[in-house]
């Protein structure tokens, strides 16, 4: 007969992913002395990729709020930078703290708007939530309508100089955002948010504030987007609304996560960088590359639909990270 | 005579024009178990949604523990010690059977890690889904998602636990163990009210019957006297008590 000892939260797999996040982004923090600047560039973008296919991941994988509309708070967080660096004469890399949290401030009263809706029209009211803010900013001349301004105030740097601290800065925001989702996913409010997700009647009667938890998940994957598009704009130093708010970025952000693997840590991680490995190996061949995209995506959601991570985690779904919860069972001695 | 801990005062909700529960009033006092009869339609499972704040009633008002919470939102009374079961199962399918007791005894019941760890392992050795415990909860079969329902609506403590038919579904010897459950949770204090078809599972560990139709109360009372009651045995048992019960 089994008896049970006690629940534990650290297993034998679940040591691992801590440490070996520590040494990735150390190794990762080498890289301006080892790696060409353009090279640079592209893991800058990795970073952002990381970032959106993770805050995505937490909506959606978590939360059970499938957006479309992330990309308002990329354009308002790459927006948001330049209007500070520029405008206001903020430092650019100062200014990316604020634009994630001017990102998740905005995210407040849309959430109200949204949270009216359910699914589906939930998913395009996001969209269409998106394209105001598009059709707002380029009506606003002071950040160059609708052609876009360029961020000039970090050119008393050295270009290698610059291009290094982009890459450090974006690193250290990638590294924010994965550990706040291991610890969010992790703590009490984590346990509630996967209630929620997996049926938000049986949640609230058992104690889970449905409303609230939705709320703050929808504000922090907002700020952690805006961080995004605020690297965006660090690394490209050009802002233009047709590309900031670009339904594209959801559809990335979905090809990420779906790749990857939904609803865990691990598997949005591994979704950015595929995504960012095929963008680099097919970015010669134009629309093809679109092409491939979608046909990966397909084939995995019907050969693989728990994604890569989820065909290494196998069926117990085990995690680097200790997020869950595990009962250990002896034998009544 | 204990407080009661529920009252139910002129309880009505309707969907559109379709009167579900109709002006029902009923005590139950702290500690006992009311059962809950009625043929399919009758508003049983309504009643328990309005309880547990699910639904929110169109007219009348619930007190629990002295407190109106009539208006108070469905975790709120949770959390102020209404725990319940759905009829059809609603685990959190994405999580294991020990976070699914695991939500509610940390939300619902206030504990601390630790604590709720505790109490998610000792439901889970009564329910008799300790060997499941680290299965997904999606992956359960009937019976186990029946379990899960019952050990998740202990899991926070409940003061007052709602069930809605657990039996259905079970064999007949897997019964009497559910009924000994019930029947501990019932002698550790707690209230119950247990809707269910399997009578003789009910009849054995109920104080109260009460037998409900169209929305409306039929009887209430002492339960063999309520299931004697020739109208309830009308609407609800059939014409005779032998061909009901077999």
């Amino acid at each position: 007969m089994a008896h049970p000892v006690g629940v534990v939260r650290w297993t034998g797999a679940s040591r691992v992913g801590p440490p070996l996040l520590l040494v990735v982004v150390v190794a990762l923090a080498a890289g301006p002395f080892v790696v060409a600047p353009q090279q640079l560039f592209g893991l800058v973008n990795l970073f952002a990729y990381v970032m959106l296919a993770v805050t995505w991941n937490l909506l959606a994988g978590y939360g059970g709020m499938v957006s479309v509309g992330q990309q308002a708070s990329i354009g308002l967080g790459a927006y948001a930078v330049a209007y500070l660096a520029q405008t206001v004469g903020l430092n650019g890399f100062l200014a990316l703290p604020v634009a994630a949290v001017m990102a998740g401030v905005v995210a407040v009263p849309v959430s109200f708007l949204a949270f009216r809706l359910v699914g589906g029209y939930f998913a395009i009211g996001t969209w269409v939530v998106a394209e105001v803010f598009r059709l707002l900013t380029v009506q606003w001349d002071a950040v160059g309508a609708g052609s876009g301004t360029s961020i000039t105030s970090l050119s008393g740097y050295d270009r290698d100089v610059r291009l290094a601290l982009t890459y450090w800065v974006a690193l250290a925001a990638a590294a924010v955002v994965v550990v706040g989702s291991v610890l969010l996913v992790r703590s009490r409010f984590g346990l509630g948010l996967a209630a929620v997700r997996d049926d938000p009647v049986a949640a609230a009667s058992t104690g889970v504030g449905v409303t609230t938890a939705k709320r703050v998940v929808f504000v922090l994957a907002a700020a952690g987007a805006g961080l995004a598009g605020g690297v965006l704009a660090l690394g490209s130093l050009r802002v233009q609304p047709d590309s900031v708010y670009s339904v594209q970025w959801t559809a990335f952000m979905v090809f990420m996560v779906v790749i990857g693997g939904v609803g865990t840590i691990e598997g949005p991680i591994v979704g950015a960088v595929v995504f960012f490995v095929l963008q680099q190996t097919l970015a010669h061949y134009g629309a093809t590359y679109l092409i491939v995209l979608g046909v990966v995506a397909i084939a995995m959601v019907l050969l693989a639909p728990r994604g890569l991570w989820g065909l290494l985690a196998g069926s117990r779904g085990t995690t680097l990270f200790p997020v869950g919860y595990r009962a250990v069972l002896g034998r009544r001695s | 005579m204990t407080a009661p801990i529920l009252e139910v005062e002129h309880l009505g909700r309707s969907f559109g024009k379709v009167s579900v529960i109709e002006d029902l009033s009923f005590d139950l006092a702290a500690g006992q178990t009311l059962g809950i009869v009625g043929p399919n339609g009758a508003g049983k499972s309504t009643l328990l949604n309005l309880v547990g704040g699910v639904l929110a009633p169109s007219s009348g008002r619930i007190r629990f523990e002295g407190q109106d919470v009539t208006r108070l939102r469905a975790e709120v009374r949770a959390r102020r010690g209404i725990g319940r079961s759905f009829q059809v199962p609603r685990p959190f399918g994405g999580l294991t059977v020990l976070e699914n007791l695991l939500v509610a005894a940390r939300f619902a019941g206030g504990r601390t890690t630790p604590e709720a760890g505790e109490r998610a392992l000792q439901v889970l050795e009564t329910t008799g889904l300790l060997s499941q415990a680290n299965a997904p909860a999606g992956s359960l079969r009937l019976l186990d998602r029946k379990r899960l329902e019952l050990a998740r609506g202990l899991a926070s403590g409940p003061r007052l636990l709602l069930l809605d038919e657990i039996a259905g579904g079970l064999t007949e010897h897997e019964v009497p163990a559910l009924v000994e459950t019930v029947r501990e949770v019932k002698e550790s204090g707690v209230t119950v009210v247990w809707i269910e078809h399997v009578v003789h599972a009910v009849l054995a560990v109920a104080d109260q019957m009460m037998c409900l139709t169209y929305g409306r109360m039929l009887a209430l009372g002492e339960p063999q006297a309520v299931m004697n009651d020739p109208e309830v045995r009308r609407v609800y048992l059939g014409s005779t008590p032998e061909e009901a019960l077999g």
